[in-house]
């Protein structure tokens, strides 16, 4: 608007200058001309203000009447007039006039208008519109208000840090950061109370907390010696801070690596073992993926999460129908009215913590958890990263492994690794958590120094060319845990 | 009352040239009037009212009708507005530079007060259009964003009806939530 009143001003000024007319005029005037010009000279046609037109033209001294007309009704029509033509001129200045609406602005704004406007407000303002009003909390609680919100692009991604050790307790608390306002929050649950070394994966608003361990004699405390695998399945629903519980896994698990997978919403999971192929793995990723680490078992334990399923199934089971959809994604996503997620647990530690082979997938439409094949024997060192797959030019599926240090993408064509993107910072926690989300990978790092632990957060955008690590959240906010929450930490991505 | 009142004299003095030069432009390309609600006729340029879907589709269903498109749910003074945002557009559309055309779009709201932001949205859904509604519902999402609860009800001037045990309560239940609330 300002730019567009700078042009139009000095066009009038020139020409008005030519006129010799004064400037201090042509600023007073420019505005009402600008007006004019929208308006147009369509007044005449106007019956009901013949008389005030015809009277006031006078002002116009000839060839202005039209302009006159238009100054004219601001003297000679009723106040709703007026208000209507110098209160867009004035926008600012009219508070009296403008005053008796904001009493009832509201009733302007139909609710479907309204909807449009909530639905834009990043999640803790969110939250706030719902105390407004009854009515307020009804709009903003539809189903088809959070549809159109997951739909649009007003979702930001929210980091939510598990497994938290405070004063040697597993205390539950949720570290929650909303990365776009930089701020941290802090959930308590007395579900995750005494938990420990379970797996987060998130799914649309929700997050799964799968298996983990808890301690028999020192309950609450991070024990290794005497502990209990739970089979059990947690669902964190962080927007109700609610939680409930959904069948549990067939095998008790302590940090099985997880991935979701999005499926037709007709299709069933159920057959997805019945196919044994012999599996050709990209066996250059091993080398890659430790180079930095020792400990290539507990690597292979070590989180994938999100689509942990795409990695081996384009390569080696190209006839596995019932994970095929993976790659139609986009087309169905429309037709399609909510979109299902099936969540895949894979390996972690058994009961006696041996290191499992199984897998299992859970179909929450079914609320089932359905063994699938075992993995190959050499699978021993996969897994190390986050994968995740995206849609590239015309349809090729690309794949993008995070590698502890290193990111290295493999190339779905033929199959290859090459490294992506060194991570910058110097590798201070062996059991750095990092979760990918659509084209961001979000890292965390704990680590005890100078009696504290500090949490760094880092993202890489690999949808760039360059793939840069910057660093997220300017606060620590894990100084009051103790060390082993290094060790337990897990990572979630939402979009709230 | 007393604003709109400005030297009457001293505008309709320098009315006359700048009739003229009105007179010219209105030559130059075809106009199309737009009657609003209050009774106010808005001459506008062809390719500005193909901006408004609404009347667009009023052209396109009935090509020769009448000269004057009458827009009942349409009050002049948002109106206004509206058709300053959509003269602006044009020139992106020509020109499409998404910084600039952004940078334009944040101009034309920050100048804007909440009541006239409130005010044109209605219109901008009615003429259907998108691109303004957009940025209205953004500005006006972006004033109560990180506001508190009392601010947004002020806002829209919206009484509250929760009694004080339910606010206690769903204050509990997001409390998480509202920390750092910017102030009003």
């Amino acid at each position: 608007m300002f730019s567009e009143r700078l042009t139009g001003e000095a066009s009038l000024h020139r020409e008005l200058e030519a006129l010799s007319v004064s400037q201090r005029l042509v600023r007073s005037v420019s505005q009402k001309l600008r007006k004019k010009n929208l308006r147009g000279e369509g007044e005449e046609e106007d019956d009901s203000r013949g008389v005030s037109l015809k009277c006031l033209t006078l002002y116009g001294m000839g060839g202005g009447c039209k302009v006159g007309a238009e100054t004219s009704e601001e003297f000679g029509d009723p106040s709703g007039r007026r208000r209507s033509c110098s209160a867009s001129e004035e926008g600012k200045g009219y508070k009296p006039v403008c005053g008796n609406e904001e009493t009832g602005l509201h009733m302007f704004l139909p609710d479907d208008i309204l909807e449009l406007c909530l639905v834009r407000l990043p999640l803790t303002s969110l939250m706030n519109a719902r105390l407004v009003c009854k009515k307020w909390r009804y709009l903003t609680t539809t189903p088809r208000f959070l549809q159109m919100r997951r739909e649009g692009t007003y979702l930001k991604p929210w980091l939510f840090l598990f497994g938290s050790v405070k004063d040697g307790y597993c205390s539950g608390d949720i570290y929650a950061l909303d990365v776009s306002q930089d701020q941290w929050h802090r959930l308590d649950s007395d579900i995750l109370k005494g938990r420990f070394m379970f797996s987060v994966a998130s799914i649309q608003d929700d997050i799964y907390v799968v298996g983990g361990c808890s301690s028999l004699t020192h309950f609450g405390r991070v024990d290794r010696s005497s502990f209990r695998t739970h089979k059990g399945v947690w669902v964190f629903s962080p927007v109700t801070k609610s939680w409930r519980k959904t069948a549990s896994m067939r095998n008790a698990r302590s940090m099985p690596v997880l991935g979701i997978s999005e499926v037709h919403s007709d299709c069933t999971v159920v057959h997805s073992h019945q196919h044994r192929q012999e599996r050709r793995f990209p066996r250059s990723r091993v080398g890659g993926i430790s180079d930095v680490y020792e400990d290539p078992h507990r690597l292979s334990l070590r989180r994938q999460y999100r689509k942990a399923f795409d990695e081996y199934e384009p390569s080696l089971l190209p006839n596995r129908k019932s994970h095929r959809f993976i790659r139609q994604k986009n087309d169905h996503s429309n037709t399609k009215h909510c979109k299902r997620f099936v969540l895949i647990a894979v390996g972690g530690l058994g009961s006696w913590d041996e290191p499992l082979d199984s897998g299992e997938i859970y179909d929450p439409a079914s609320n089932k958890w359905t063994e699938i094949q075992r993995l190959p024997m050499d699978f021993g060192v996969v897994c190390s990263g986050v994968i995740f797959s995206w849609c590239e030019g015309e349809g090729q599926i690309g794949q993008r492994n995070k590698a502890v240090r290193k990111l290295w993408e493999l190339d779905l064509m033929y199959l290859t690794w090459t490294e992506v993107s060194v991570h910058p910072d110097a590798p201070m926690d062996w059991n750095a958590a990092f979760v990918a989300d659509k084209n961001l990978i979000f890292g965390v790092e704990m680590f005890k120094i100078f009696g504290q632990v500090l949490d760094f957060l880092t993202v890489c955008d690999v949808s760039n060319t360059g793939t840069n690590w910057s660093h997220l959240a300017r606060n620590h906010m894990t100084h009051e845990l103790d060390a082993s929450s290094c060790m337990t930490k897990s990572l979630a991505v939402l979009h709230l | 009352m007393s604003s709109s009142a400005e030297n009457p004299t001293l505008t309709t003095e320098i009315t006359k040239p700048s009739t003229e030069i009105a007179t010219e432009t209105a030559q130059s390309a075809k106009k199309i009037n737009l009657k609003t609600s209050d009774d106010q006729i808005f001459e506008v340029e062809e390719s500005v009212a193909m901006e408004f879907a609404t009347v667009k589709s009023f052209f396109e269903d009935a090509p020769s009708s009448t000269d004057t498109v009458p827009l009942p749910n349409v009050p002049a003074k948002p109106f206004s507005q509206v058709i300053e945002f959509c003269k602006e557009q044009i020139k992106f559309k020509a020109n499409p530079d998404e910084t600039e055309k952004k940078k334009s779009n944040s101009e034309f709201v920050k100048e804007k007060t909440n009541e006239d932001l409130v005010e044109m949205i209605p219109v901008a859904n009615y003429l259907e259009i998108k691109d303004l509604l957009d940025v209205l519902n953004q500005a006006v999402a972006d004033r109560i964003q990180n506001r508190s609860v009392e601010y947004v009800r002020s806002f829209f001037g919206i009484d509250n009806d929760f009694t004080s045990e339910e606010e206690a309560l769903l204050r509990e239940e997001h409390a998480w939530a509202f920390e750092d609330v910017d102030e009003d």
